[in-house]
């Protein structure tokens, strides 16, 4: 690592962020359209951050400040380890699992700091979230254990690379079709979208472990989420939909799962936690196993 | 040469004496066993007749390592129980003495009557020492079935003798070894349940759990650690000495062993009093024991016979201290009796933990040899039950030693203001008794070739085909 | 000579210890102190020796790298402890027999590692069984040391059995000759494979003999836990690596069925492993006592550690290697912090607490740091283990290891960040205001501990180059580095640039945060209530039932637990069953059972 690496780093953040940023502004529009309103317009989200970024507002203590800003620094590092396309900040650090343990960082800062607010609301949503993640994580994991297994890498680019030899068709979605639904049910509730989102749900918990943030605690927490969800969908388009050889290429695929992802959220209900876990667990985790099964002993979609 | 026949005539003489002078009773008590445990350094191996007849027509006195081991190891500790419990003996000084000259009768005599009438004296001074708990149905029961038994040993005798025509254990054996042994299975069998009831074999012990549960810090070291070592020394000598068993017979009354040791152990473990426990564990022990004598591992056996005695000594002074001080020998109301006699609480620990077989300490010597030398015969399901003992006898002996060091509710950290407020009253001669014993057990498990040179080439000549590992046998060999 | 001295010095070091004690508690402690000290100094002295031998009194040893790097682990543990020993010594019932044991113990442990001939080893495994099972209910429980102690003996006696039956076969203790003769021997093998780990599987804590570590690690006394936890259950390692590595498991299992080409053997016992991290994780969730909840948080890392020595190969293997340690110090320290919590305000119950941070941020943080490892997560040292074991088994193929594995990983995010949330976050209860922070001799160990867990986690290149000798030695092969990164088959992992992208990301936030307007502190009651007007801070706290919905799916498990309660008495039933059939006060009884013993023999045996 050089001081290049870094700057690259550094431009890589800045275009994840321009380009989720925007998206999720389009997202908001679109949601819009399919409730029949106008919607703010595609730049609103940046109005959003830099506004809540440039407010005055309160903090609970030291660990509050501390978890906020290791939550937004785990979470851009972990930025930094996806491969934008084809294009890489740091060579041979898209290691699925480091991506998926770095992330944790980010998730265990956010955790700590709401819960260093000492609301009740924040705890909830903190128990609420992380069992959620128990929930989603094992049958992704299960899944991408399947195809590090039969590909013997587990860098995100290899994996990406490895699709693009078949064309279209040799995309994982289409060879391992079980393996891509569950990514994509998973990818929902990484994401926090309904019928996942009950450790957000604004109504019942008051927002969950954003309930005390505000000013620029809130807007790093903006800026944490629009980074998260970059990796995590970021994650399913190296994983399953051949990555991107050019990054236009990427950047539509991205753009694409993401706003169907969007809307089907908007169409569904809200689980309860525990029917999350039991769904997860009885659906998406037995067609993991089954893909990973016919994977690893039967070979079955390994050429 | 000093004749080993004085180890009989000098404690009966002075329990003639004590009857005519009272008054130094527990002074001739001591000078006897003081005496004896003196004399029997001085022995010199060998036969000695009594009365000018050859054997097999007279009676002869054996004096060999296994005969020697047992009187050292018995006159020793029969002379420290004494000095320990000077205070509870009273009226039964005359008896001991006759109990001493019993017990060396047994150890020595090499024919089975004479076997017979030493065992009649020492059942009897054994009925009348029970009966110092005033359990009078226990000491009753005790003579019924320990009349049964010596009735049986005498029928079985009986038996022999018609079939061979000798009494003499030396000439039986030799006779034995070459007779069709059909033949013998009724007579060993007799002899076996006679000595079973002493040795404590089940089912033929159902008089134990009164007595040795009665007992005070005198009796109950005695019978658990001198009658029931002699007893077994006895039954040692016979079973693998005299007497070949019928491969039916040796299967049934190994299987019979075996079942008392597990048996033993779970009744242990089902117990809460502390005289209780243990003496179950004796049950237990002593099934192991006869275990190992019947499969022919003489010096296994005898080692482990030792730790067996000197660990129940230690282990039955403290628990009779405790019922004769405190009137109860519950282990819940005597949580913690330890915080305040530490000491006592040392010894009874390093007793306990011997027993079990713990590393450092004799028992462990024993155990490992034991379990080699089962494993020599070909034998993988005795380790097994073994090791299965072993694992309950600890669980027992462990909870025991916690409730007694670490007083304290479930859920509160163990404090002495939980202890027992029982006044349990340790005297310093039992103290420094328990102390010499522990010492005993502890030097013997740290250095075992130690014990091995001040005995001589002792034991080992019992059987010589098995190593002794840690005496002679180092790591990796 | 190094090793002869450390392993006398440690028993000596025992009695004088309790003599200090006898003339001032605190010297006392402190003798440990430098006792364990010494012990480790001495071992990183003597690692030029290895390969040497010695006896001491009939015992043979040998200095091994293995042995080496385990009895480090373990003394490091005892070491960093022993710091609290001195705050404990007014609230232990015998402080000076403690401070005996728990050298004595230590002793025990690097005595093992160090054996030669399966005897020594035995021995030593004992004398740690027994010193230690003496130290467990000077706590809170007596109970448990009694379920540890049968636990243990159960393993110890199959083991010895196993022993046995290895001079049986071989003629010989030593450990290298004793298990030759079965390479050739499938079926005998396969026995002794089973046999001898039983002791391993014990004291690791595998399903279904987990029991004792929550009973024995939630009550011991707090400066006790660490050891157990950290240091006493990797003994179990060291016999599972013995019967695996030495036996050598795989080349006698050759013919065997396989599993994904494990041998149906070793998988077997690799499910069990799995079971146990699945299991403690569940169980760590649902805990309400902090060191109940890492007691069971061992439960799951100690399956982690068995897979990865079972598979014996050149990742997983290593990772489970480097994880022994990395578990052994994280665990130490999460106790550690445990242990001030409860030395200031007397309780590990969760539920109780809350808002420590306040009064003692350095715990805290130790507390911090040492979850993060126990959780996996970058950049601790428990990472790069997880990460080793994870990339092992997706090279293997072994799917249902890799479910648990995954399972225990999330899982851990929950119940470690339970105690972090609701013992050091939020509300401070009142009773609480005036506690003090940690004194200094606990600063101490607690700060060298944080300090290598980050240290091993961005530098593990020194631990993995003594994991590779062991690799070199157990025939396997080592794993690789290149600089900084960890070469796997099929993934790299540079823990450095992980490091200084992580500190990138973190200090771009931080600019972001020292940019930005300066915020106004308020108080912890002072937030968002539904404009309710709150007064009871303690109640405020959301410090119980934390993940009651996911705790209410598995609420009604079967427990096995039951089961062995179950089991046990029956054996007191039986007991009672032996005293009724055969100790009856009346003499007829017996005579009964006289009769039926000659008439058995007499019908059945006159003939032959």
């Amino acid at each position: 690592m050089n001081l290049m690496n870094f700057v690259y780093a550094f431009l890589l953040l800045l275009a994840a962020f321009v380009f989720q940023t925007t998206l999720t502004g389009i997202n908001r529009k679109v949601v819009a359209r399919l409730q029949r309103r106008r919607g703010p317009r595609f730049y609103q989200q940046f109005i959003d951050i830099f506004k809540a970024l440039s407010k005055g507002s309160t903090t609970h203590g030291w660990v509050f400040d501390f978890g906020v800003v290791m939550a937004l620094g785990g979470i851009m590092a972990t930025a930094i380890f996806i491969p934008f396309g084809p294009l890489k900040a740091v060579p041979a650090m898209d290691n699925i699992f480091i991506i998926a343990y770095v992330l944790a960082v980010g998730m265990l800062g956010m955790a700590m700091s709401a819960s260093g607010s000492g609301n009740p609301w924040a705890s909830i949503g903190v128990s609420r979230a992380l069992t959620n993640m128990l929930a989603y994580d094992i049958p992704f994991m299960m899944v991408v254990f399947g195809l590090i297994f039969a590909f013997d890498t587990s860098s995100l680019s290899g994996l990406a690379a490895i699709q693009r030899e078949g064309g279209f068709l040799g995309w994982h979605v289409i060879r391992f079709p079980l393996g891509g639904i569950v990514a994509m049910i998973s990818l929902q509730g990484m994401l926090g979208k309904k019928p996942f989102d009950s450790f957000i749900a604004p109504a019942e918990i008051a927002s969950g472990p954003m309930v005390e943030y505000g000013g620029r605690h809130l807007g790093m927490l903006f800026l944490l989420h629009e980074f998260s969800t970059f990796i995590e969908v970021s994650l399913i388009v190296h994983l399953f939909f051949g990555g991107g050889a050019t990054v236009a290429a990427f950047l539509v695929k991205y753009a694409l799962i993401y706003t169907f992802l969007n809307i089907v959220s908007n169409v569904l209900p809200r689980f309860k936690i525990d029917q999350a876990v039991t769904f997860f667990y009885k659906v998406p985790l037995a067609l993991a196993v089954v893909q990973t099964f016919l994977i690893i002993v039967v070979g079955m979609g390994v050429a | 040469m000093i004749n080993p026949v004085l180890l009989i005539a000098i404690p009966l003489l002075l329990a003639f004496v004590s009857i005519l002078y009272k008054g130094y009773r527990n002074n001739l008590l001591v000078f006897g066993a003081l005496v004896n445990a003196g004399l029997v350094l001085t022995l010199g191996k060998g036969e000695y007749l009594i009365g000018g007849f050859k054997p097999p027509f007279g009676i002869n006195l054996v004096l060999d390592d296994y005969a020697f081991l047992g009187l050292l190891v018995i006159n020793g500790l029969f002379l420290l129980i004494t000095l320990m419990s000077l205070d509870k003996i009273g009226e039964n000084a005359t008896v001991l003495l006759v109990a001493l000259a019993g017990l060396n009768g047994l150890l020595l005599t090499g024919d089975l009557f004479n076997l017979f009438v030493f065992l009649e004296i020492t059942a009897i001074t054994a009925y009348i020492l029970s009966a110092s708990s005033r359990q009078y149905q226990h000491s009753f029961n005790y003579l019924v079935l320990g009349t049964l038994g010596s009735g049986l040993y005498l029928f079985g005798l009986i038996l022999l003798y018609a079939v061979f025509g000798s009494l003499n254990m030396a000439d039986l054996s030799l006779k034995m070894a070459t007779a069709d042994t059909s033949q013998l299975v009724i007579p060993s069998l007799l002899i076996f349940i006679g000595l079973g009831v002493e040795v404590k074999i089940l089912p033929f012990n159902g008089w134990v759990r009164g007595v040795y549960g009665n007992s005070d810090s005198l009796v109950g070291p005695l019978f658990s650690a001198v009658y029931a070592g002699a007893m077994l020394l006895v039954f040692g000598r016979i079973f693998a000495q005299v007497i070949p068993l019928g491969a039916y017979l040796k299967t049934l009354l190994l299987l019979l062993g075996a079942l008392t040791l597990i048996a033993g152990e779970l009744a242990a473990l089902s117990k809460t009093r502390i005289r209780e426990i243990l003496l179950y564990s004796s049950i237990g022990q002593s099934g192991l024991i006869v275990t190992l004598f019947l499969s022919g591992l003489v010096f296994p056996a005898v080692m482990q016979l030792f730790n067996n005695i000197l660990s129940k000594a230690v282990l039955f002074t403290v628990a009779g201290q405790m019922a004769d001080t405190t009137g109860t020998d519950d282990a819940e109301a005597l949580q913690g009796a330890f915080a305040r006699h530490k000491l006592a609480g040392v010894a009874f620990t390093i007793a306990g933990l011997s027993l079990i077989g713990m590393p450092l300490f004799y028992g462990f010597v024993s155990k490992i040899n034991l379990l080699f030398g089962v494993f020599s015969l070909d034998n993988y399901w005795l380790p097994g039950v073994i090791l299965l003992g072993t694992v309950i006898e600890g669980t027992y002996l462990i909870r025991l030693l916690v409730k007694l060091w670490m007083p304290g509710e479930e859920g509160l950290v163990s404090h002495e203001s939980h202890a027992t407020k029982a006044p349990l009253e340790i005297q310093r001669a039992r103290v420094m008794g328990i102390v010499v014993l522990s010492a005993v057990l502890l030097v013997g498990g740290l250095m075992p070739g130690m014990i091995q040179n001040n005995l001589s080439e002792s034991g080992r000549l019992l059987d010589e085909t098995t190593p002794v590992y840690l005496f002679d046998l180092k790591g990796g060999q | 000579m190094t090793f002869d001295i450390l392993i006398v010095l440690m028993f000596l070091g025992a009695v004088t210890a309790y003599l200090v004690s006898k003339a001032d508690l605190k010297a006392g402690a402190y003798a440990t102190v430098l006792f364990s000290l010494g012990a480790l100094v001495l071992l990183l002295l003597g690692r030029g020796e290895i390969g040497s031998e010695f006896t001491i009194l009939f015992m043979g040893f040998e200095v091994t790298t293995i042995g080496w790097y385990f009895s480090g682990v373990m003394v490091l543990v005892y070491a960093m402890t022993a710091f609290f020993n001195s705050y404990w010594m007014d609230k232990m019932i015998y402080p000076g027999s403690y401070n005996f044991l728990y050298l004595f113990s230590l002793g025990g442990t690097v005595g093992l590692f160090f054996a030669k001939d399966l005897i020594t080893l035995f021995i030593f495994w004992e004398i740690v069984v027994w010193s230690s099972t003496f130290i467990v209910p000077m706590g809170k429980s007596r109970r448990a040391a009694v379920v540890y102690y049968t636990i243990s003996t159960i393993g110890s006696m199959a083991t010895l059995y196993g022993i046995m039956l290895l001079h049986r076969i071989s003629g010989t203790l030593d450990i290298q000759g004793a298990f030759a003769p079965l390479k050739n021997d499938p079926v005998l093998a396969t026995v002794i494979f089973f046999i001898f780990i039983m002791a391993g599987l014990t004291k690791i804590g595998i399903f279904p003999f987990h029991i004792w570590l929550p009973l024995a690690h939630g009550s011991a006394p707090h400066t006790f836990s660490p050891v157990l936890s950290g240091g006493l259950v990797k003994m179990g390692a060291f016999i599972a690596y013995m019967s695996v590595g030495i036996l050598p498991a795989y080349e006698a299992f050759k013919g065997s069925l396989t599993v994904m080409g494990i041998p149906i053997q070793i998988y077997a016992l690799m499910i069990l492993g799995a079971v146990s991290i699945v299991l403690g994780t569940l169980m760590a969730i649902k805990q309400d006592d902090a060191k109940k909840l890492i007691a069971y948080s061992s439960v799951a890392n100690g399956g982690y550690i068995l897979i990865g020595i079972l598979l014996m190969d050149q990742l997983a293997f290593a990772g489970s290697m480097m994880h022994l340690f990395n578990h052994a110090i994280a665990s130490a320290a999460a106790f550690l912090a445990i242990a001030v919590v409860a030395h200031r305000t007397g309780t590990t119950k969760i539920s109780e607490l809350g808002g420590m941070i306040h009064r003692m941020p350095l715990t805290y943080l130790t507390y911090l740091i040492a979850i993060i490892s126990l959780a996996g997560i970058p950049p601790m040292g428990g990472f790069v283990s997880k990460w080793l074991i994870i990339q092992g088994l997706a090279d293997q193929g072994l799917m249902f290891m890799a479910l648990a594995a995954f399972f225990g990983s999330i899982g851990s995010f929950l119940y470690v960040f339970r105690p972090l949330a609701a013992v050091f976050l939020g509300q401070l209860a009142p009773r609480h205001e005036e506690l003090a922070s940690a004194p200094l001799l606990m600063k101490i160990p607690m700060t060298i501990l944080m300090v290598l867990i980050l240290f091993f986690g961005v530098l593990p290149g020194w631990i993995l180059g003594i994991i590779g000798q062991i690799q070199v030695a157990a025939g396997i092969e080592p794993v690789m580095m290149s600089g900084n990164s960890i070469l796997a088959v099929n993934g790299v992992l540079n823990t450095l640039n992980v490091f200084m992208v992580f500190g990138f990301g973190f200090l771009i936030a931080l600019v972001i945060f020292m940019l930005m307007q300066k915020s106004r502190r308020v108080g912890l009651m002072d937030t968002y209530t539904s404009a309710e007007f709150i007064y009871t801070p303690e109640l405020y706290h959301y410090g119980s039932a934390f993940y009651a919905p996911f705790e209410r799916l598995y609420a009604r498990h079967p427990s096995v637990e039951d089961f062995l309660m179950a089991l046990a008495y029956k054996g007191h039933e039986a007991g009672l069953m032996v005293n009724a059939l055969f100790f009856s006060h009346k003499p007829g009884v017996t005579v009964f059972w006289i009769t039926v013993i000659v008439a058995v023999v007499t019908l059945g045996g006159v003939g032959l």
